[in-house]
């Protein structure tokens, strides 16, 4: 007995040297300079490219980061890893990491949430503007600069409404058409309790319609749902005719493979933005550099905000008529909308 | 003192590092996190305590927490154990086929199973619904089932807690002498006399060993609640927990932390319960003497018996398994299914990613060590902790049992802080996920093995010992094979949860060590559920590839437990 389990312990350890041994990613092919880089910018290449390789977390969506990782490989042949997060399990994993001493990834490109600040102020990342970032910021209008907490926005994921086509969602065309008594039973609410990446969109709700608007959505009587991908999947079940707040790129997703849901945008919208923040302690901190200046390049930042549902601080064209920035709204804290929406 | 210490022999001396070891591993990443909140400039700082007391609706979160864990918990005994009887003591069983019965649904990753039910049983669209409306005639638009509900909540809890309670009350079932009910039924007692006055009182200890676990395992199940729980309103201490950690940055460890308390002190009176139970049951242990009864017939039942048997498997293996399929076919939840449409997509995308390969084997792979590891470790601890004194043997056995009570979540960071950097540099290694996988599943191990110990009479290790055995070749020898029927479903049961573990490999997992619950992550986040099943479906498969032949291995080990070891 105990032999046979011994071999097969011995046999595991085996394959599990083989299974961490494994587990590279792509290099890219061309790992020549551009011409045209600036002297500084030429430095940074060369520098990122002897640690070869690049690690980031991304809450942008798997085939965006995907992208932007597979077009930097190959513009600078340095070997890129990423891992995919939601805002919050970004926060807490890097926080662990960074206090470690040992940080896994070289940068992050998250959420602004009160954890960018609070990162920089613990010093387990460095601010973009002493980082030596050539060209930083990069033409990026001011609007965009953050520069007490050290970052920048480089991608906005504007908020909207997800609707069921065939429940008759096609008529809904801005936030208080929600209200609607026709809707009641048919709304799909994203639990705001599940992150605080959702408190910055109540208040723009708040600023625009009041308080009023909370209680009587909490009057339709919505179906909680615990985030906005499994409330998607159920609104193109037919559950719902409405998820609000909606995600586009899910939408899009779904409606690409055939289910009948479409996406809507008010004018009047806030959403998650996307900065980078930079781990002081990286085990790769020239390529983490480096991956900053091509996100904020024209060409990086367009890849970047390729697929509709994020716009680019370098083409205004893609944000919503009224958008209104994450810093200028608070004034009603998570408990409040919580308790107006009927969530404890 | 020193008298006693050259009493020790060298198997207690390893055994008893190793005890420790695994203590130390279990107690010092939590420290790091658990005793910061508390503590403010150098001094004991009870905040905390007061704002879990503040927390709104306390009252509510753990009388709705304490239903669905005790009820589900409750129906979980009784349909384990039934099974569990039937399975190993009448001609109801079916070979193979029941004794894999209720592991099938625990084969599925939790949150695949909450996502699966959650297609079967939404009010309006959930494929059970639209199948079952035509078939009873019902109009309308909704039910009849509804699994966002207090009793849907407490049905897939239940799937997922009658495996431990089969698994276990089957490996103490096997083990006790059926002679002796052979014997009450042949003096004339009726077959429920004999059930209350033999049978049960034999297999005690397992169910005390089941108890434990459902206690722990049903206040630590997050995927399920997090899923079909806000929907319901119900209140969710698991839930609430995970959200004061992750809602915002700094989180509110003090808090969760508290509330994490509460869970171990009912945790601490069901172990206290089962110390007891252990202690005061030597009588219905296994004994020298082995003889195989002949299984009960149950006559004209057992055609009825059978068919419940096998409308269990249906109702909860093949079910969710043919939700998750439907919608991994039909590339989203679809309130129609049209079937002209259905296509592999995303079994193709997910075969070809190879992210999820490398979790895959990597999963498999961590599952197999450390639940050998752990069960080796969790069999040495529990026959020297059973031989000890009171006072350290308890205290190391709840060193090594308590902490996995707390949430997942708080561990996971406990071991990064702890083992990621200097001196250990273990950041993002299969090594990380190793340690914290043995160490979260120890209560599991433990508790399994502790059952298994409990039913070695002494009779066998005295008579080895007392023919010039030493302690280590007795273990090896006798102990271990005595046990090796619980241990090996413990064993099952470890690999099966660890291959798809999800709450630690959140933090842990990462670029460099992927494992499949990680992968489930990413892709429920994207909103693919036509992956999530398709990935949920491999892993299943996989797994029921080890467990099956480990699970006929043990039945056939457990047949005739002394007729290998020659007595």
């Amino acid at each position: 007995m105990i032999s046979q389990l011994r071999s097969a312990a011995a046999a595991g350890c085996a394959a599990l040297l083989l299974a961490s041994g494994c587990g590279s990613g792509d290099t890219g092919g061309g790992a020549a300079v551009p011409a045209d880089a600036s002297p500084a910018l030429r430095t940074l290449i060369e520098a990122a490219q002897k640690e070869g390789e690049l690690v980031w977390y991304s809450v942008p969506a798997e085939n965006i980061a995907k992208a932007v990782s597979d077009d930097f490989a190959g513009k600078y042949g340095i070997k890129v890893k990423f891992i995919r997060l939601t805002s919050s399990d970004l926060a807490q994993r890097f926080a662990a990491e960074a206090e470690s001493g040992k940080p896994a990834a070289d940068l992050f490109v998250g959420s602004y949430t009160p954890f960018v600040p609070q990162a920089l102020e613990k010093g387990w990342t460095v601010k973009l503007a002493d980082a030596n970032i050539p060209d930083y910021p990069a033409g990026f209008p001011d609007t965009y600069l953050l520069p007490d907490a050290g970052t920048a926005v480089i991608q906005i994921q504007p908020t909207g409404i997800a609707v069921n086509t065939r429940q008759g969602g096609g008529a809904i065309k801005d936030w208080p058409d929600i209200l609607d008594p026709k809707w009641k039973g048919k709304i799909i609410l994203v639990d705001p309790r599940t992150s605080a990446a959702y408190t910055p969109f109540w208040n723009l709700i708040v600023k625009e319609y009041g308080e009023e608007y909370l209680t009587r959505l909490k009057a339709q009587n919505p179906i909680v749902a615990a985030g906005a991908a499994p409330a998607t999947q159920q609104l193109a079940a037919g559950e719902a005719a409405i998820v609000m707040p909606g995600v586009q790129s899910i939408a899009d997703g779904l409606k690409s493979k055939g289910a009948p849901v479409g996406y809507v945008q008010p004018p009047a919208s806030t959403g998650p933005e996307i900065v980078p923040g930079l781990a002081a302690k990286a085990a790769h901190p020239n390529a983490a550099r480096l991956f900053v200046h091509y996100l904020m390049s024209k060409e990086g930042n367009k890849k970047l905000n390729a697929l509709p549902g994020s716009g680019s601080p370098l083409d205004p064209a893609t944000l919503p008529a009224r958008y209104t920035f994450n810093k200028d709204l608070s004034g009603t804290p998570a408990e409040r909308i919580n308790a107006l929406l009927g969530l404890t | 003192m020193i008298a006693r210490l050259r009493a020790l022999t060298p198997f207690q001396v390893a055994g008893t590092l190793l005890a420790l070891a695994l203590g130390a591993l279990a107690v010092y990443p939590l420290a790091l996190v658990v005793i910061r909140p508390f503590v403010t400039g150098g001094r004991i700082d009870l905040a905390p305590i007061r704002d879990t007391l503040a927390q709104p609706d306390l009252a509510t979160l753990l009388w709705h927490t304490a239903v669905v864990v005790g009820g589900s918990g409750l129906a979980a005994m009784a349909i384990g154990s039934a099974l569990a009887w039937v399975n190993e003591r009448t001609d109801a069983r079916m070979g193979l086929l029941t004794d894999v019965v209720p592991l099938v649904p625990f084969l599925l990753p939790p949150i695949a199973g909450a996502i699966g039910w959650s297609l079967l049983g939404s009010e309006r669209s959930g494929y059970l619904n639209q199948l079952l409306r035509p078939l009873l005639g019902l109009g309308g638009t909704q039910g009849p089932i509804d699994v966002h509900s207090w009793y849907g909540l407490i049905f897939v809890y239940t799937i997922y807690q009658v495996p431990y309670v089969f698994m276990i009350v089957s490996a103490g079932l096997r083990n006790a002498d059926a002679a002796m009910e052979e014997q009450s039924r042949v003096s004339g007692a009726g077959p429920f006399r004999t059930l209350r006055r033999v049978s049960l009182p034999a297999v005690r200890p397992s169910l005390g060993a089941a108890a434990l676990l459902m206690v722990w395992t049903g206040f630590g199940l997050f995927s399920i609640p997090a899923i079909l729980a806000p929907q319901a309103g119900i209140d969710i201490l698991s839930v609430r927990v995970v959200r004061l950690l992750s809602f915002t940055y700094p989180p509110e460890t003090g808090v969760a932390v508290s509330l994490n308390l509460v869970v171990m002190l009912v945790v601490t009176l069901v172990w206290y319960a089962q110390t007891r139970l252990l202690r005061s049951s030597r009588t219905a242990g296994l004994g020298g003497k082995g003889a195989r009864a002949r299984p009960l017939r149950l006559g004209r039942w057992r055609g009825p018996v059978r068919a419940a048997i096998v409308a269990y498997l249906a109702l909860t293996s093949v079910l969710p398994l043919g939700g998750l399929v439907l919608v991994s076919l039909t590339g989203f939840w679809s309130g129609t299914v049209d079937w002209s449409r259905l296509n592999l997509d995303a079994v193709t995308r997910t075969l070809a990613d190879t992210a999820t390969q490398e979790a895959l084997v990597n999963s498999l792979v961590l599952g197999a060590v450390c639940a050998t590891a752990g069960m080796l470790a969790a069999a040495v601890v529990s026959v020297l902790v059973r031989r000890s004194g009171r006072g350290t043997g308890m205290l190391v056995d709840a060193a090594i049992k308590f902490p996995p009570t707390l949430s997942h979540l708080v561990v996971a960071v406990g071991f990064v802080l702890a083992f990621s950097g200097a001196p250990f540099q273990l950041g993002g290694t299969l090594w990380i996920l190793m340690l914290a996988y043995v160490s979260l599943h120890m209560p599991q191990a433990t508790t399994a093995s502790d059952a298994a110990a409990g039913q070695v009479g002494p009779e066998l290790t005295d008579a080895s010992r007392v023919s010039g055995a030493g302690q280590a070749r007795t273990f090896r020898r006798i102990t271990l094979p005595l046990m090796a029927p619980g241990l090996l479903a413990g064993w099952a049961l470890l690999f099966v949860t660890i291959a798809g573990d999800i709450s630690a490999s959140a933090i842990l997992a990462g670029t460099g060590n992927e494992v499949v619950g990680f992968r489930i992550l990413e892709v429920f986040a994207n909103g693919d559920y036509a992956m999530l099943g398709a990935i949920s479906i491999l892993l299943t498969l996989a797994t029921s590839l080890v467990v099956l032949p480990i699970t006929w291995y043990a039945r056939r080990r457990g047949a005739s437990p002394l007729s290998r070891t020659h007595f």
